[in-house]
């Protein structure tokens, strides 16, 4: 009896259970957003942490500056230098004149993990004010930050023996055309690609047009020159505005599989922009057989670049003395 | 045999010595150099040939007025535009008016006819080249002498055609004849044609005599002299002849020439000494600058609330009694002030003499004002006479004056780097005041600093050249006061930069690469060189920028914010008047 009782008892327990099971495995109407990080073009910003600095402050004040830096872009940032420049005799850092910090908290997104990074910067700062007659002083701080950044491109590229339409094919699978793009989730990305494919002797030879553009309005440079572009040395010119293509693939073709003009090593952007055009080497034993039909493959690019950027803050400091007047 | 009254008829030149030698064989001199004393009425006064010198002095040392060049004329015709199109207008109103003045006047033709040449030409002297001045002047005593010269020493149509004579020869011949390649010995210093009419037309007398005897052996040995070069003359002369001669006359004119150029080289000198002086240093440009809006109030001294004690009515005798509120608005407190105060007053109808006042019972009183002190003051002036009176209170102190320009400094290569890309760098590195404007205190005087345009580019080839300048403006901002005298100009220049060229007025205080910063003040000996001299509104200086430390001067930014500060403590001299009537007492 006291057994039956006992069984009964976890017959509805199971029961219980089960029906919560299922209760809690009811379908949600919601969508699952799959977001592409490799869109738009995010880069490194700098936000200054509300009231650090105050935008007032006095003469002998010990101020805090605080910003974080956040990476709206895709790509993790390496070699990042932020460089803050005080205002000469009014407001300095514990260093001097200016400061200096490395970046190296903003790592990249991932489909598992698309959030933005942050990095927190505080500064002590110390103001001062020589000019004695005046009232008040407009003091400016600078931040100049600049780090290595990258870009990756996939997209998929037709492949069409009959690219002109000389033999017309009802319900072709594709059309080779010009494809545009509004970044990659960087400053500095593809904006269109148009592809060639060059039919010799029954072989296809494909050509890219790359075109790349700096969306933002920062500064590109060699990578590795960071602590270059936020200091005051010269700058060799070779390393300005100069991007480095470190991969191409298409189908099982590579970099090495192409020449490209100009030298994919120091691709030079020019009012923004640059045109690389690579083609497959004549001759190589990667070139694409005729066939009759259409079809598309992808194509991956990547390259890296130095970008830099400043903001600027204005505190204003009073003079006490001229506060008693 | 003439008999009756002297005869008022006028005769032109050639007439008139027709006319001479028939009436007398001796009057031909007074026909063919002026007027026969019967005909003529007034002849000017001496002061007319001191004055003609003083003219040709001053275009010898200051004006430096030499007529019109013609061909500007013609340039300005051919090039038309508003400036020719308002010079025609002018002009055809000049003729309008010289139109009303043939129709409706009473005029005998000859008259008209020159008085009309020298009215066009006079319009033609305003309207159709750069006036300036200098031939203000000129025109001016063209017309002085017109007016008061000729028209009294000879009739009226002669003195239009005087006038439009002198007008010519001054304003145009001797540019024509050097347009020409005429002879470097005609030109207005050694033929003043002011001089020469108005030492005909003055009265006779001993030292006109002297003058005139003096002026023909000057002009004969100049003459003989020249001709003795010539040689035409060569072969009517013995070589001995000519060797003394020449020998002889050359050295009358080697000694003029000397004479002549040792006393315009001085004169010119001293003239351009002072000028020089007086502008470059003491007077100047004034740098744009803000003065500190946000202060609470005016920096230095007050006189507010000046006025009469009273409302009573002064009569003859009474003590005029004036008080004000001295207010001392220092920088701080640490630093007083020592206000002089004087009080005077002046009679409307007697304005040149000044009748000096007591304050508090002393003629001039001191006063130390701190931070936001005030002091009453009181000014009495016994014995008052009858008349319109301004009684004025004057507050001399010192005071010192700050500015300072924000620039901007950057690697030049960079910068070309930036802008090969159409990049612009202040918009690249976040830099919103593109342009800085230099600050000042808001005192009676503020400063003005002015430098080249940011950012200033920095070699990184030493063999590349820097160049910048740095300038510094003193100006009056006050409207009741004046600016009396300058005491030191502290310049601190960003440290990796110089002054050059400056080793006359700067000298260099320190430079600390500490502070970052260099500093310059006004030298001893030229303070006291410049000391006396008044300024009215401006005093400015202006030096060159050496780079001697490039690292320093960019430090270790992109780009660099640096100052350039300066501090002038000077004497300044506050004025409040207060208008009173003394009556008569009834």
């Amino acid at each position: 009896m006291i057994k039956n009782n006992q069984n009964k008892f976890l017959y509805l327990t199971i029961l219980i259970l089960l029906f919560g099971l299922i209760s809690g495995c009811s379908s949600d109407d919601r969508e699952i957003v799959v977001v592409d990080i490799h869109s738009g073009n995010g880069k490194v910003e700098i936000e200054f942490i509300e009231n650090l600095p105050p935008s007032k402050a006095y003469a002998s004040e010990e101020l805090q500056i605080g910003f974080k830096a956040i990476n709206y872009g895709a790509y993790e940032v390496k070699n990042g230098i932020i460089s803050l420049v005080g205002d000469p005799g009014y407001l300095f850092f514990e260093d001097g004149l200016t400061s200096e910090e490395e970046i190296t908290d903003l790592t990249a997104k991932s489909n598992y993990d698309p959030r933005d990074t942050e990095q927190f910067f505080i500064f002590d700062a110390k103001t001062a004010f020589p000019d004695k007659g005046f009232s008040e002083h407009e003091s400016v701080l600078y931040v100049n930050y600049c780090y290595d950044y990258e870009n990756v491109f996939n997209d998929q590229i037709c492949v069409d023996p009959d690219q002109y339409n000389l033999k017309p094919v009802d319900n072709k699978v594709c059309q080779v055309s010009e494809s545009s793009y509004s970044g990659q989730g960087g400053p500095v990305g593809i904006s269109s690609i148009t592809p060639k494919m060059i039919l010799r002797d029954d072989d296809i030879y494909p050509q890219f047009r790359i075109h790349i553009r700096n969306f933002g309005t920062g500064q590109i440079f060699s990578t590795g020159q960071s602590d270059i572009f936020c200091g005051s040395e010269s700058i060799n010119r070779d390393f300005m505005n100069s991007i480095k293509i470190d991969k191409i693939e298409f189908s099982d073709m590579t970099l090495e599989d192409f020449d490209c003009f100009p030298d994919i090593n120091d691709v030079v952007i020019r009012d923004r922009e640059a045109d690389i055009i690579c083609t497959l080497k004549e001759g190589s034993s990667k070139r694409l057989r005729s066939i009759d039909e259409a079809y598309t493959t992808n194509l991956n690019i990547e390259f890296k670049y130095g970008y830099s950027e400043s903001v600027s803050k204005t505190i204003t400091l009073i003079n006490q003395n001229d506060m008693i007047r | 045999m003439v008999t009756g009254p002297p005869r008022r008829e006028y005769f032109p030149t050639a007439r008139r010595a027709m006319q001479g030698v028939r009436d007398a064989p001796g009057n031909i001199v007074n026909a063919t150099l002026g007027y026969d004393v019967g005909t003529m009425t007034h002849k000017g006064g001496m002061y007319w040939v001191w004055l003609s010198i003083f003219l040709c002095f001053a275009d010898w040392t200051l004006l430096g007025f030499n007529g019109i060049d013609f061909r500007n004329v013609l340039l300005k015709i051919t090039n038309g535009g508003l400036p020719f199109i308002i010079g025609v207008i002018f002009n055809l109103i000049v003729l309008v008016l010289l139109a009303f003045y043939i129709f409706f006047g009473k005029h005998s033709k000859e008259e008209i006819l020159n008085f009309s040449i020298a009215v066009i030409m006079t319009s033609l002297i305003l309207t159709m080249v750069n006036f300036n001045g200098a031939s203000l002047i000129h025109l001016a005593f063209a017309w002085f002498m017109w007016h008061l010269l000729f028209k009294e020493a000879m009739p009226k149509q002669d003195a239009n055609l005087m006038l439009a004579v002198i007008l010519f020869i001054d304003f145009f011949a001797f540019s024509i004849i050097a347009t020409f390649n005429g002879a470097s010995f005609v030109n207005r210093l050694i033929i003043p044609v002011h001089f020469f009419f108005s030492l005909n037309y003055t009265r006779e007398s001993a030292f006109k005599s002297v003058l005139v005897a003096i002026v023909i052996i000057v002009y004969l040995s100049l003459v003989s002299a020249t001709l003795y070069t010539m040689d035409d003359f060569t072969e009517q002369l013995t070589n001995n002849d000519k060797i003394t001669a020449k020998q002889t006359f050359m050295k009358a004119y080697d000694n003029l020439v000397l004479l002549f150029t040792q006393t315009k080289a001085g004169v010119t000198a001293s003239v351009n000494d002072y000028v020089n002086d007086t502008k470059n240093d003491l007077q100047g440009t004034s740098y744009t600058t803000e003065i500190d809006a946000k202060s609470k109030q005016d920096l230095g001294v007050e006189l507010a609330d000046v006025g009469r004690d009273d409302l009573t009515r002064y009569n003859t005798g009474d003590t005029i009694r004036i008080t004000g509120i001295l207010e001392g608005r220092n920088i701080d407190d640490f630093d007083k002030i020592d206000v002089f105060v004087t009080c005077y007053g002046r009679r409307s109808i007697d304005s040149k003499n000044r009748t000096n006042g007591t304050v508090l019972g002393k003629e001039v009183y001191k006063i130390s004002m701190g931070l936001y002190e005030e002091q009453f003051i009181d000014c009495e002036i016994k014995n008052a006479s009858r008349g319109d009176w301004t009684i004025y209170f004057e507050a001399l102190f010192n005071f010192t004056s700050e500015g300072y320009l924000k620039t901007y400094y950057m690697d030049k290569d960079r910068y070309i780097s930036l802008r090969s890309q159409d990049i612009d760098v202040f918009e690249n590195y976040d830099i919103r005041d593109t342009r800085p404007v230099s600050k000042s205190i808001n005192g009676p005087a503020k400063i003005g600093i002015v430098t080249g345009n940011p950012p200033g580019l920095i070699p990184y080839n030493k063999s590349e050249t820097f160049t910048s300048y740095v300038g510094v403006s003193l100006t009056n901002n006050w409207n009741g006061g004046k600016l009396n005298k300058v005491w030191d100009i502290k310049l601190t220049i960003p440290y990796g930069l110089e002054l050059t060229n400056c080793n006359d007025r700067f000298y260099n205080e320190y430079s600390d690469s500490g502070l970052g910063e260099s500093s310059y003040s006004l030298m001893e000996g030229y303070i006291q060189k410049t000391f006396n001299y008044t300024i009215d509104d401006v005093r400015s200086e202006k030096c060159s920028l050496n780079l001697t430390d490039r690292e320093e001067l960019l430090g270790s930014s992109p780009f660099s914010t640096r100052y350039f500060k300066a501090e002038s403590t000077y004497e300044y001299l506050l004025k409040k008047s207060v208008a009173v009537t003394v009556h008569d007492q009834k």
